[in-house]
C-alpha cells in the first residue's frame, strides 16, 4: 500500500482532529459542551483538555501505525474520564469512531475520486483496532473502581478485623 | 451508568444529546450519584420528622400529604429569618460568572451542576411563590410550580453540591451557593427527604458523641491501640487521659482519625506532638467528634450537636479547647458555634502554655485549631524537629475548602508543612489556596454509593495533583480534614496512582525527636523508611 491515505489525511489533519474533537465533545449537553471547547486552561477544563489533547496525539498514532503500547496511555487519558461520567459502555467509546464519519464526510469525494477506498478500508482497521484497546483499558478503569470499593470498605474496617484477630497479611495487601 | 441500549437502538446511532429545558425538574437517577435514604430510625433518634421507610427510585417517596404546604411556610420562614437567603435568592443577574466554577460540572458537564442553574432550581419557586412578578408571569419570569419532580431533582442536585463555595468567590455579588444548598437540604429534611450518610452520622452523633456510634469503651480503646503502636514504632510509652476533670485542654478531634486509615496516623500524631511538649490536656468519650454534620441536615441539629463540645468543656472545667485536624467542623466552629451556642464566657481565651501567645482570634468561641497551635510551636521553636525523616515524601498541599476558603487558613499549614518537610511542591496556582478544588465528597458525599460522583467532582484536584506527580515526582498529598483523609485516597488510586494521602500532623510526628525514642527505622504507618535504616 502507497502511503497516499496517510498523506490525504496529514494534509487535513487540523481540521479532521477540530471535528473529531467538536463531535466527542458535543456528547455531552449543548451548555457543557460550550465550556468544554472553549476553556484553555488545563486545570480548569480537564475534560475538554484531556479529549482534546488525547484525539490529536491518538490521531498521530494511527497515522504512523498501530503501536499498542503507544495507544494505550493516550487511550487512556480519555477513556478514564468517559468511565466515569454516567455513560453506558458504547457510549463511553462511541466517541473513537466518530472519526470514520468525519473522514467520510469530510475528504469522501476526493478519496473516491483518487480512488483510494481500499487503503481508507485499511485505515479504518485501524481505528477499529484503537476501539478494542479502549475496550481494555475502559474495562480496566472499571475494575480499578471496583477494587477501589473494595479495599475502602476493608480499610473502613480494618480497626475492627484487627480487635477481633480476624486480621491477615492476605487482609491487608488485598 | 444507564441502561445498556439494545442492539436497534445501537443502529439508530447519535451521539448527540437531547437538548433539555432546564425548567423540566425530572432527573434521570444515575448510579453512583446519589445516596441511599435516611433511615427512619435515624430520623427518629433526632427527631426529624416523616421517619419510613422509603426508596428514591420508586415513584412514590412517601411525602407527608401537606408537603408542599410545609416546605412553602419552611421557605417562607427561612426568608424572614436570614436576610442573606432572601438577598441571594433576590439578587443573581444571571451573568454566568459561577457557571464553570464548580468542580461536578467540570467533571460531570451535567448543566443543572452550574452553580447559577442549581440556585435557580430553588430560586425558580421562590419567584412563583414569593414575588409579585412571579405570581403573575409565572414560567415567563423564571418561576417554576412546586411539583413532587421539583423535590427529587432538589435531592439529586443538592446532594451534588459540597457547599465548597468555589463559586461564591467568583461571584461579583458575593452570592454564596453553599447557604442556598444549606437551606435546601435543610427544606427536604422537613419533609424526610435526606441521605443515610449524612444522616446515620447525625445520630451516631447525637447518641454516642462521634459520627462512628462509638461507645465510649471502644473509643477509648481505639487510641490505646495507637498508643500501643506509637510504642512499637517510636519506643515512647504515652497515657492520654479521658474525661479527667480540671486538664487545662480539652482535645477534640474527628472521630474518623480515631478509626481510620489514614486519619490514625494523624491521630497518633497528636497524642506525640502533647507528650513532646507536656501539654495539661484531656480526651472526652462524650465530645469524642469534632466534624457536625448537622451542618448538612439542619441549623438545630447542628446546634444541638455541637452544643456537645460546650457542655463537656463546662463539665471537666478545661480552659479552653483544641480542635484537630477537621475541615467544616472549623465552619461551624468559625462561621456558627459563637451565635448558637456562645458566648462560651466560662472558658478562656486560649493561651498557648508552652509559649505565651494569646490567640485572640478565638476570644469569643474559646477554640483553636490545631495547625493555628502547632504553627505557634514551630514559631517559637518548640518543637524539636528532624525533618529529614520525611524527606522520601515529596508533598503538595491540599487547601481544604472549609479552613481556607472558608475560614482564610493559608499559610499556616505551609509553614508547618515546610518546616517538617523538605521537600514541598505546590499545586498550580489556580487550583489552591482561595481557588482550592474540593475532594469531590463533602458534605456527606463520601457514601460508597456516591462512587462516581466523587470520581467526577474530584478529578480537577486530582488533574493538579497529577501535574505535580510527573512534574516533580511528588507522592504524598497533604491536608488537614478528615473527610479529605478518607475521599483523596481512592480519588489518587484512581486518577493518580502511587500518591498517598497523609494530615499534617502526621509528618510533624514523623520528624519530632521524641524523648526516649528508640532507633525509628519506620514512619508512624510502620513503614521503612528509606535511607535512614543505619542512619540513627
Amino acid at each position: 500500500m502507497t502511503n497516499d491515505i496517510i498523506e490525504l489525511l496529514k494534509e487535513n489533519r487540523s481540521m479532521l482532529v477540530d471535528r473529531w474533537t467538536e463531535a466527542t465533545l458535543r456528547t455531552y449537553p449543548s451548555e457543557s459542551a460550550r465550556f468544554y471547547s472553549k476553556e484553555n486552561d488545563q486545570f480548569l477544563n480537564p475534560v475538554g483538555h484531556a479529549m482534546g489533547k488525547g484525539l490529536s496525539e491518538i490521531f498521530d498514532a494511527m497515522l504512523a501505525g498501530l503501536d499498542v503500547q503507544q495507544i494505550r496511555p493516550i487511550l487512556d487519558s480519555m477513556v478514564r474520564i468517559r468511565a466515569v461520567q454516567g455513560f453506558a459502555p458504547s457510549n463511553s467509546l462511541a466517541f473513537l469512531l466518530f472519526i470514520k464519519k468525519i473522514i467520510r464526510d469530510e475528504l469522501g469525494t476526493e478519496i473516491q475520486s483518487k480512488g483510494l477506498d481500499t487503503q481508507l478500508a485499511t485505515f479504518e482497521e485501524r481505528v477499529d483496532g484503537v476501539l478494542l484497546v479502549a475496550f481494555d483499558v475502559y474495562a480496566q478503569c472499571r475494575q480499578t473502581l471496583s477494587d477501589i470499593k473494595n479495599s475502602e470498605f476493608i480499610n473502613r474496617h480494618t480497626q475492627l478485623l484487627k480487635r477481633a484477630n480476624l486480621m491477615s497479611e492476605e487482609t491487608r495487601l488485598s | 451508568m444507564s441502561q445498556a441500549p439494545k442492539p436497534e437502538e445501537l443502529l439508530r446511532v447519535s451521539h448527540i444529546p437531547p437538548k433539555k429545558d432546564w425548567m423540566d425538574p425530572r432527573v434521570d437517577l444515575i448510579p453512583g450519584t446519589w445516596g441511599y435514604p435516611g433511615k427512619a430510625s435515624s430520623l427518629e433518634t433526632l427527631g426529624l420528622p416523616n421517619p419510613r421507610e422509603w426508596n428514591p427510585t420508586d415513584e412514590d417517596w412517601k411525602l407527608p400529604p401537606n408537603w408542599k404546604e410545609i416546605i412553602h411556610e419552611g421557605l417562607k420562614e427561612r426568608l424572614e429569618k436570614y436576610r442573606s437567603l432572601k438577598v441571594f435568592l433576590d439578587i443573581c443577574v444571571r451573568c454566568g460568572a459561577c457557571a464553570d466554577k464548580c468542580h461536578f460540572f467540570i467533571g460531570s458537564g451535567d448543566p443543572k451542576n452550574m452553580p447559577v442553574l442549581r440556585a435557580e432550581l430553588l430560586r425558580s419557586i421562590y419567584r412563583k411563590d414569593f414575588t409579585t412578578v412571579g405570581r403573575m408571569l409565572g414560567t415567563f419570569a423564571g418561576g417554576r410550580e412546586l411539583t413532587e419532580d421539583v423535590i427529587k431533582e432538589w435531592f439529586y442536585y443538592f446532594h451534588q453540591c459540597t457547599e465548597c463555595r468555589r463559586c461564591s468567590l467568583y461571584c461579583p455579588y458575593g452570592i454564596d451557593t453553599a447557604e442556598i444548598t444549606i437551606v435546601v437540604r435543610e427544606l427536604l429534611n422537613l419533609i424526610g427527604v435526606n441521605i443515610d450518610w449524612i444522616l446515620g452520622a447525625a445520630a451516631n452523633c447525637y447518641r454516642t458523641g462521634n459520627h462512628l456510634g462509638l461507645e465510649p469503651h471502644t473509643f477509648k480503646g481505639n487510641i490505646d491501640f495507637l498508643v500501643d503502636d506509637i510504642e512499637e514504632y517510636v519506643g515512647v510509652r504515652l497515657n492520654p487521659t479521658f474525661n479527667r476533670k480540671g486538664a487545662e485542654v480539652l482535645f477534640i478531634a474527628p472521630s474518623g482519625d480515631v478509626f481510620a486509615d489514614p486519619g490514625i496516623f494523624t491521630y497518633m500524631g497528636y497524642l506525640m506532638l502533647f507528650e513532646h511538649i507536656g501539654l495539661d490536656y484531656t480526651i472526652s468519650t462524650y465530645a469524642s467528634e469534632g466534624g457536625n454534620f448537622g451542618l448538612f441536615t439542619s441549623q438545630e441539629t447542628m446546634k444541638r450537636l455541637n452544643s456537645k463540645m460546650y457542655a463537656e468543656a463546662k463539665r471537666l472545667g478545661v480552659k479552653w479547647i483544641l480542635g484537630g485536624e477537621c475541615g467544616h467542623m472549623w465552619r461551624v466552629l468559625h462561621q456558627y458555634m459563637d451565635t448558637m451556642n456562645g458566648p462560651a464566657d466560662f472558658l478562656e481565651v486560649p493561651k498557648s502554655p508552652i509559649t505565651g501567645t494569646v490567640f485572640d482570634n478565638a476570644k469569643s468561641t474559646k477554640m483553636i485549631h490545631i495547625v493555628e497551635f502547632m504553627a505557634d510551636l514551630i514559631h517559637h521553636g518548640k518543637l524539636k524537629l528532624n525533618p529529614k525523616r520525611n524527606d522520601y515524601r515529596r508533598t503538595t498541599w491540599h487547601d481544604s475548602c472549609n479552613v481556607s476558603r472558608g475560614m482564610g487558613m493559608f499559610e499556616e499549614p505551609r509553614y508547618v508543612l515546610k518546616s517538617v518537610c523538605n521537600n514541598f511542591f505546590e499545586m498550580p496556582e489556580n487550583t489552591i489556596r482561595e481557588q482550592t478544588f474540593c475532594c469531590g465528597g463533602g458534605t456527606g458525599l463520601n457514601a460508597g454509593e456516591f462512587e462516581y460522583l466523587r470520581m467526577m467532582g474530584g478529578m480537577p484536584r486530582a488533574f493538579a495533583v497529577k501535574h505535580v506527580q510527573e512534574k516533580h515526582g511528588v507522592n504524598l498529598l497533604v491536608n488537614v480534614c478528615a473527610l479529605d483523609r478518607a475521599i483523596l485516597p481512592p480519588l489518587m488510586d484512581y486518577w493518580a496512582p502511587e500518591v498517598s494521602v497523609s494530615g499534617l500532623t502526621e509528618l510533624v510526628a514523623n520528624a519530632l525527636v521524641m524523648e526516649g525514642e528508640h532507633d525509628r527505622p519506620t514512619d508512624l504507618r510502620g513503614e521503612d523508611i528509606p535511607g535512614l535504616e543505619g542512619d540513627e
